[in-house]
């Protein structure tokens, strides 16, 4: 027996893996994806250990939707150091684990303890290790892994010795895994334990028959047969394990199914395509590892590792993703679609490990260098050694580096200020939504008690209008086109359903759609993060519903995963005291005699590898030929086009400007301002969602071409079409200069008068109840007429309502849907049809569409393109007969401006064409029309809205142009006004009371006579939103 | 077969047995005298209130108290021998009638009733609320004042207390004298003609409300006058019309409150609408509409909807551009129009709007449109895109159209 020594690999790889991830996470962890929900769990778990309710998301749900272990440490150690700490020793305990798993599976693997060695050094940098800790923050899906490495040895000698302590250890190192990670011990089992089985079967069977070639299908149908009993063992304990553990799991799997329609991952993109995804998914978890491809596979596909050679194969392919069907054909539909791929590659780079490891001893100091120096010489080796390694760093500084220069969040975000705006004034007695805010909305919901409709863990959603669509949040909805904004507008529209009352804004792409739907800016918080608000909306109640369940079952839950890391301890305490301290000689356990001897390195894989390399790079060199074609922005017409526009759309207007035709005399200085002075919907809430271009004319130098452009804003998606000069100077492509605007206002300086109004709120301070006289009455509105109108299938409301009162009104407008037995159909809020700020006698149209949730049949098809305007109908039970109105008035301070006017109005068969005038001090940012219909009794049938795509600063017109509808379908069902309450008062009586002597005949000032099919008079109204007021 | 029968003999002595018990499960009842040791059964509320008994036997006796906040059970605190029951401030201190019972083993022994009237002290301010805080003027409209004064602990005083409530507006102060009924006293204050703010409060012997606030504002406008100011009579497209409201009034006299909207429409010669808005300022409000273009005729009314209007007024427009002149230059492919002088014959501010239609064999194939700058406005027809021959050129702007039939392109 040899002498044991210290493994100065593994100590070194300990050394440098601890001091270089635990110093990096603190830099890396807090902006990847997971690390903050898992952190949010966490503080659930510290603050309320054996309650699996949450209040904080969705409205309510609960934790047992993903195994408790990693949380309840998080939890644990946070009552020490706090959340953060608590985070950070966790992942230093995942990259420990992580190390130490790999040397263990190594020395199975190949049973040599320098080759172990040199594995856990280099899984120390591997990319895909890197990656999942630095980028995404898996740290269940690490520590996972990490004791099913651990536990490998145990089941590899149990099954081969049969003795009970390696099964009591390795179900006892099993236990933790389940607790820690549901989804790795499942595909452990057939990734990893079963090829491990075929391996032991094989190692017995070469005890008998002395070699592995000597090994026939019936020598190891025998071994298998004679090992039975231990594997079935085995296989029935670990499913009892995986089932026990976290039985409350499964119970809430079953119980509450995830009805989540699938969320586009990039892991199921296909990569060639989406070159980002194939980048984060393919090229970077695997690697330096793609260069020794050939060597993994034959290493794995010798006798010994056959089994582990199908298991690699499989995971590689089912980690290509959307790139070939078949992981979709191996999976079936349902789960490709559910599960994300990435976790197979990261499978398929560990289990490489041990191989990468063997590989890199070899080079270095086994037969693969004897062979490269006898064939090669030895300052090949060297390069190639050089290469090798200087990619290994590369990959392992691209990845660390990655959050850095293409961050996944945004921008670290103080939080309290947030947190104490919530604290004050009972804040938190409402539900607030975060928007903009990344992953960082979990850690915002950690530190407050308040809650919000939104959440970070979609698995566990309950509400409808959140699972029917594939939106990861809300708070990112931008990003999810038709189903994002949609989600987001119905939410914004009718809040009071979810006591939704305040929301965070980091992203001013939503505040126009926030505007618009009737929320109020509140005030800017000092960390830049704009407050909306919402009036009327009714404080969350007392007491909320939660789903209980059985009280054994939070015992379970709140007890099982942490004694299941206590008996692992316990059981394992020995050995690692032994192996670690060396305390006394402990015999080879029996995988020590598998190893091969490394002598003779196959001339043939030597050529294989060689071809294989050179292959790669030329394919690296073709996709980066590829990639500079389709990149070269000047070399073709079409490309410099979309280079411009694309240079617009991410708001470079420097490389917007080195695309314009250097001898059009325009200076960068006069064109930077061109630009600057230009606001509005498509120049600052828009995104380019698609541009095609069409060359409609072209000579050797100069070329005419047509840009027709879609683009994806809060509230609708447009599309634009330019038409765009464009010349050729030296080879490269330019673009003509667009005209700007040269109208010249009259006054340099000009001075207007205007009413403010200020509302103080409370007049004392006071954390009581607000006083009854600090109270202001809701301004009194009245409904002028309310009509609903069947238009082709639709059903809808629409009306006037007028605010009669002497103070500026904030209205909110709810309509509701009965059948002929008085049965209530359906209830929605008007949205962006009407004015929601009104100033003392102002009258406004609106429109009430009755939104369902969206594509709730599963067969419903969705619409192939993006339209944030679009919305589905709700499907009605029953016929509409009649409806009922609620209206409420608050008094309002804010966005009161009036002075947009309307000039030249002129009807051109079905065009209107007029110009807008601002004729105040404030920049419009979103000029808005409000277009009512009526019959020729002058009776209001329809209220349509578009918006001005560009913003108009004081004194300046804008042209528009608006396309009157078609609305011959068009059925009148009620114009009942009994049902119609303001405040909860009749407006009948208002009326009475407050209105006695309407002026109806006045109305025709506003009406225009138009020739229209279905009507014969619009009116046409203006609203706006200012984005920045002064 | 003998062990059947044993457990048979064995069943039937059980049986007799129990129903040959002795003594009877129902304890008889003894009656405890009890003597009451207080002689009141009116309180005043905070007063603290103990009920003294003497009984024969003190054990186990307990009170059992009925008040408007339920039922509460209390434990005799023993003293010399006798029953002492202290009733808890939260019942001793709301006006009320409390009933009681003592109680020995489930049997009631003795019961009474005690009377806890208002406390003397009035607590202050004098608990009132004034709503709606804002009515019309015009003598129609009211908001109602209520006082429910009330002692210490929060009960209603008695009824037939004098309450004053008191009312300022302008030179008046008005006050009323009121009984309290059914534990309050309200009042409706109604609005007089003028508008402004009513100050409100009520006093109770030398105790006093809050000062309350009612806002009145003025009733419905009245009809009024349109003015316009203009800075010249030329329609340059420039310079912007001031439309203004006469001081506009309700029917009362009273000048309209602040931030009322005036809708200012104008109807042109053209047939075109133009539409402006604008919110009052002590009975002003204002609107701003751009001059038009070309020469033209407005008729322009101001309205609140549906409440009053204005009377109608008219505004001309003359040209500001008479005529322009265009040249052609290389090739005639260059079209230079202006200098475009306005009506002192200065050059034009920037920005006038000018198009050039391009018709080939009678069909529109381009237009162009372009902005003046410092007076001149240029077109070019590209060879590219316009091949030499003869085409039709049209230039509009300003109210003005010029075409030029035959133009050969070289």
């Amino acid at each position: 027996m040899e002498k044991r020594i210290t493994n100065k690999y593994l100590i070194s790889a300990l050394l440098i893996g601890v001091l270089f991830h635990g110093s990096s996470i603190f830099f890396t962890l807090e902006t990847t994806y997971d690390a903050l929900i898992h952190l949010f769990f966490a503080d659930h778990y510290a603050s309320s250990w054996f309650e699996p309710w949450n209040y904080s998301w969705y409205t309510g749900f609960t934790v047992m939707g993903y195994p408790p272990l990693v949380h309840q440490s998080i939890g644990l150690l946070s009552l020490i150091g706090g959340l953060k700490f608590g985070l950070f020793t966790v992942g230093i305990i995942a990259i420990i684990l992580f190390i130490t798993g790999v040397y263990r599976f190594s020395l199975l693997m190949t049973g040599k303890r320098n080759i172990a060695g040199y594995a856990a050094l280099v899984a120390v940098f591997s990319s895909s290790f890197v990656e999942t800790l630095h980028i995404f923050g898996q740290l269940p899906s690490i520590i996972g892994i990490s004791v099913l490495m651990h536990a490998l040895p145990e089941i590899y000698l149990w099954i081969k010795t049969g003795k009970y302590k390696y099964l009591i250890r390795a179900f006892s190192l099993l236990a933790v895994t389940v607790t820690s990670h549901h989804v790795t011990p499942i595909f452990g089992m057939i990734f990893f334990i079963f090829p491990l089985i075929g391996m032991v079967i094989m190692d017995s069977a070469k005890d008998q028959v002395g070699s592995y070639s000597a090994i026939r299908f019936k020598t190891f149908l025998n071994t298998f047969f004679k090992l039975f009993w231990r594997i079935v063992g085995f296989g029935m304990g670990s499913l009892t394990l995986i089932i026990f553990c976290i039985l409350p799991y499964w119970i809430n799997t079953k119980n509450n199914p995830i009805t989540q329609v699938p969320i586009p991952h990039g892991s199921r993109d296909n990569f060639l395509e989406i070159t980002s995804s194939g980048l984060v998914f393919f090229l970077i978890p695997w690697g330096v590892l793609l260069f020794i491809f050939p060597y993994l596979f034959y290493r794995y596909y010798s006798k010994r590792y056959l089994f582990f050679g199908l298991s690699l194969t499989l995971l590689s392919i089912l980690g290509t993703g959307g790139t070939t069907p078949i992981p979709k054909v191996l999976l079936g539909d349902n789960a490709f679609n559910i599960l994300t791929l990435d976790r197979f590659t990261l499978w398929a780079s560990i289990m490489s490990l041990p191989m990468f490891g063997e590989f890199c001893y070899r080079f270095i100091e086994g037969d693969i260098k004897r062979s490269l120096q006898k064939k090669f010489g030895s300052v090949y080796h060297r390069i190639l050694g050089g290469s090798l390694a200087g990619a290994y760093i590369f990959v392992c500084i691209f990845t660390m580096s990655l959050g850095y220069f293409r961050p996944s969040q945004p921008q670290k975000i103080k939080m309290l200020p947030i947190l104490n705006f919530l604290k004050q004034d009972q804040h938190d007695h409402w539900r607030y939504l975060p928007l903009g805010f990344g992953d960082q909305m979990a850690w915002l919901s950690a530190q407050t008690n308040a809650m919000t409709v939104d959440g970070n863990y979609h698995s566990a959603r309950r509400l409808p209008e959140l699972t029917s669509r594939a939106v990861e949040r809300l708070e990112n909805s931008k990003f999810r086109g038709v189903e994002g904004i949609g989600s987001l507008q119905q939410f914004l529209t009718v809040p009071e359903k979810y006591n939704l009352k305040y929301v965070f804004s980091n992203d001013k792409f939503y505040d126009p759609i926030l505007y618009f739907c009737g929320w109020q800016r509140l005030r800017q918080l000092e960390n830049g993060i704009m407050v909306w608000e919402k009036l009327n909306i009714p404080p969350i109640p007392n007491i909320i519903p939660k789903d209980d369940v059985a009280l054994p079952l939070k015992l379970m839950w709140g007890l099982i995963p942490v004694i299941t890391v206590l008996l692992a301890f316990i059981i394992n305490i020995q050995t690692i005291w032994i192996q670690a301290l060396k305390t006394r000689d402990q015999n080879h356990p029996d995988f020590f005699k598998y190893g091969i001897k490394y002598k003779d390195f196959k001339n043939y894989m030597i050529r294989l590898e060689h071809i294989w390399i050179v292959l790669l790079l030329l394919i690296i060199s073709y996709g980066s030929y590829i990639f500079y074609i389709k990149n070269a922005t000047q070399i073709s017409p079409q490309n410099v086009v979309k280079a411009y526009y694309d240079a617009l759309d991410f708001k470079e207007f420097k490389r917007a400007y080195s695309y314009i035709d250097p001898e059009s005399n325009k200076e960068e200085d006069q064109y930077m301002l061109e630009i600057a002075v230009t606001d509005g919907l498509l120049s600052s809430y828009a995104k380019m969602d698609e541009i095609n271009v069409t060359i409609l004319d072209q000579t050797d130098s100069t070329a005419k071409a047509r840009a027709t452009t879609y683009w994806i804003t809060p509230l609708e998606r447009i599309d634009k079409v330019f038409y765009l000069e464009l010349v050729k100077h030296k080879r490269e492509w330019f673009v003509k200069p667009p005209n700007y605007d040269l109208d010249i206002p009259p006054d340099q300086l000009f001075s207007q008068n205007k009413t403010q109004f200020y509302n103080h709120g409370r007049r004392r301070i006071s954390s009581e109840q607000t006083f009854h006289e600090d109270v202001l009455k809701q301004p009194v509105l009245e409904v002028l007429n309310a009509n609903l109108v069947k238009n082709d299938t639709i059903y809808t409301v629409v009306g006037e309502i007028q605010n009669i009162d002497n103070v500026p009104a904030d209205v909110i407008i709810k309509a509701t849907l009965y059948n002929s037995k008085n049965q209530e159909l359906a209830v929605y809020n008007a949205k962006d049809q009407m004015k929601h700020k009104l100033v003392p006698k102002e009258i406004t149209s609106f429109r009430v569409n009755f939104e369902g949730v969206a594509w709730m049949n599963k067969d419903e098809q969705k619409p192939e393109t993006f339209n944030p305007d679009e919305f589905t109908t709700i499907n009605l039970t029953d016929i509409p007969l009649t409806f009922n109105l609620q209206c409420a008035g608050n008094v309002a301070t804010t966005d009161l401006y009036k002075g947009l006017a309307l000039s030249e109005v002129k009807i051109d068969k079905n065009k209107v064409q007029g110009i807008l005038f601002n004729s105040g001090l404030q920049e419009i940012t979103i000029p808005q029309l409000i277009i009512s219909y009526y019959n020729d009794q002058k009776e209001l049938i329809w209220v349509d809205h578009s918006y001005i795509r560009e913003g108009i600063r004081p004194q300046r017109k804008r042209p528009f142009t608006y396309i009157l509808k078609e609305i011959s379908n068009l059925k009148s069902i009620s114009q009942d006004m009994e049902n119609i309450f303001i405040n909860g008062l009749p407006n009948k009586d208002i009326s009475h009371k407050v209105t006695p002597n309407r002026r109806r005949d006045q109305k025709d000032y506003s009406f225009i006579p138009v020739d229209g099919t279905g009507y014969s008079f619009i009116k046409i109204d203006v609203n706006n939103y200012i984005g920045a007021p002064n | 077969m003998k062990l059947r029968t044993y457990t048979y003999l064995l069943f039937l002595v059980i049986l007799i047995l129990g129903f040959t018990t002795s003594n009877p499960i129902i304890k008889n009842i003894q009656k405890i005298n009890i003597t009451t040791l207080q002689a009141k059964n009116t309180y005043t509320a905070g007063e603290e209130i103990i009920l003294k008994f003497k009984a024969e036997e003190s054990s186990e006796i307990s009170l059992i108290v009925k008040s408007s906040y339920g039922i509460s059970v209390l434990n005799s605190q023993e003293k010399e021998g006798n029953l002492v029951f202290k009733i808890p401030p939260f019942l001793s201190q709301k006006r009320g009638v409390i009933n009681y019972k003592l109680v020995h083993n489930l049997q009631e022994i003795y019961s009474g009733s005690l009377h806890i009237k208002a406390s003397k002290m009035i607590k202050e301010p004098l608990e009132s609320y004034l709503g709606p805080t804002s009515i019309t003027a015009g003598g129609k409209d009211y908001g109602m004042f209520t006082v429910i004064p009330s002692d210490n602990y929060d009960n209603p005083i008695q009824d037939s207390t004098l309450v004053t409530i008191k009312h300022q507006f302008l030179d008046l102060e008005k006050d009323s004298e009121l009984f309290i009924n059914n534990f309050i006293a309200w009042k409706n204050i109604y609005s007089y003609q003028e508008s402004g703010r009513i100050l409100v409060s009520a006093n109770t012997g030398n105790l006093a409300s809050k000062e309350f606030t009612l806002n009145v504002f003025p009733s419905q406008a009245q009809d009024f006058e349109l003015k316009v100011s203009k800075k010249h009579e030329y329609a340059d497209g420039n310079q912007i019309v001031k439309f203004f409201t006469s001081e506009i009034k309700d029917e009362y006299g009273n000048t309209i409150s602040d931030g009322r909207i005036v809708e200012f429409s104008i109807l042109t010669n053209h047939n075109e609408q133009l539409r402006a808005s604008g919110t009052t300022i002590k009975g002003v409000a204002t609107g701003y509409m751009i001059h038009p273009a070309k020469a033209s005729s407005w008729t322009a009314q101001a309205f609140i909807p549906e409440m009053a209007e204005s009377d109608q007024l008219t505004l001309e427009f003359k040209p500001a551009v008479t005529d322009y002149t265009i040249t052609f230059d290389k090739g005639k492919r260059n079209i230079k129009v202006g200098a475009i002088l306005s009506f002192m014959n200065q050059i034009i501010p920037d920005g006038a709007m000018i198009s050039l239609h391009v018709y080939n064999n009678d069909t529109l194939t381009d237009t162009f449109t372009e902005f003046s700058s410092k007076g001149f406005v240029d077109f070019y027809l590209s060879n590219d895109f316009f091949p030499a021959g003869e085409y039709t050129l049209e230039v509009t702007g300003m109210g003005i159209t010029k075409k030029y039939d035959h133009i050969v392109l070289e």
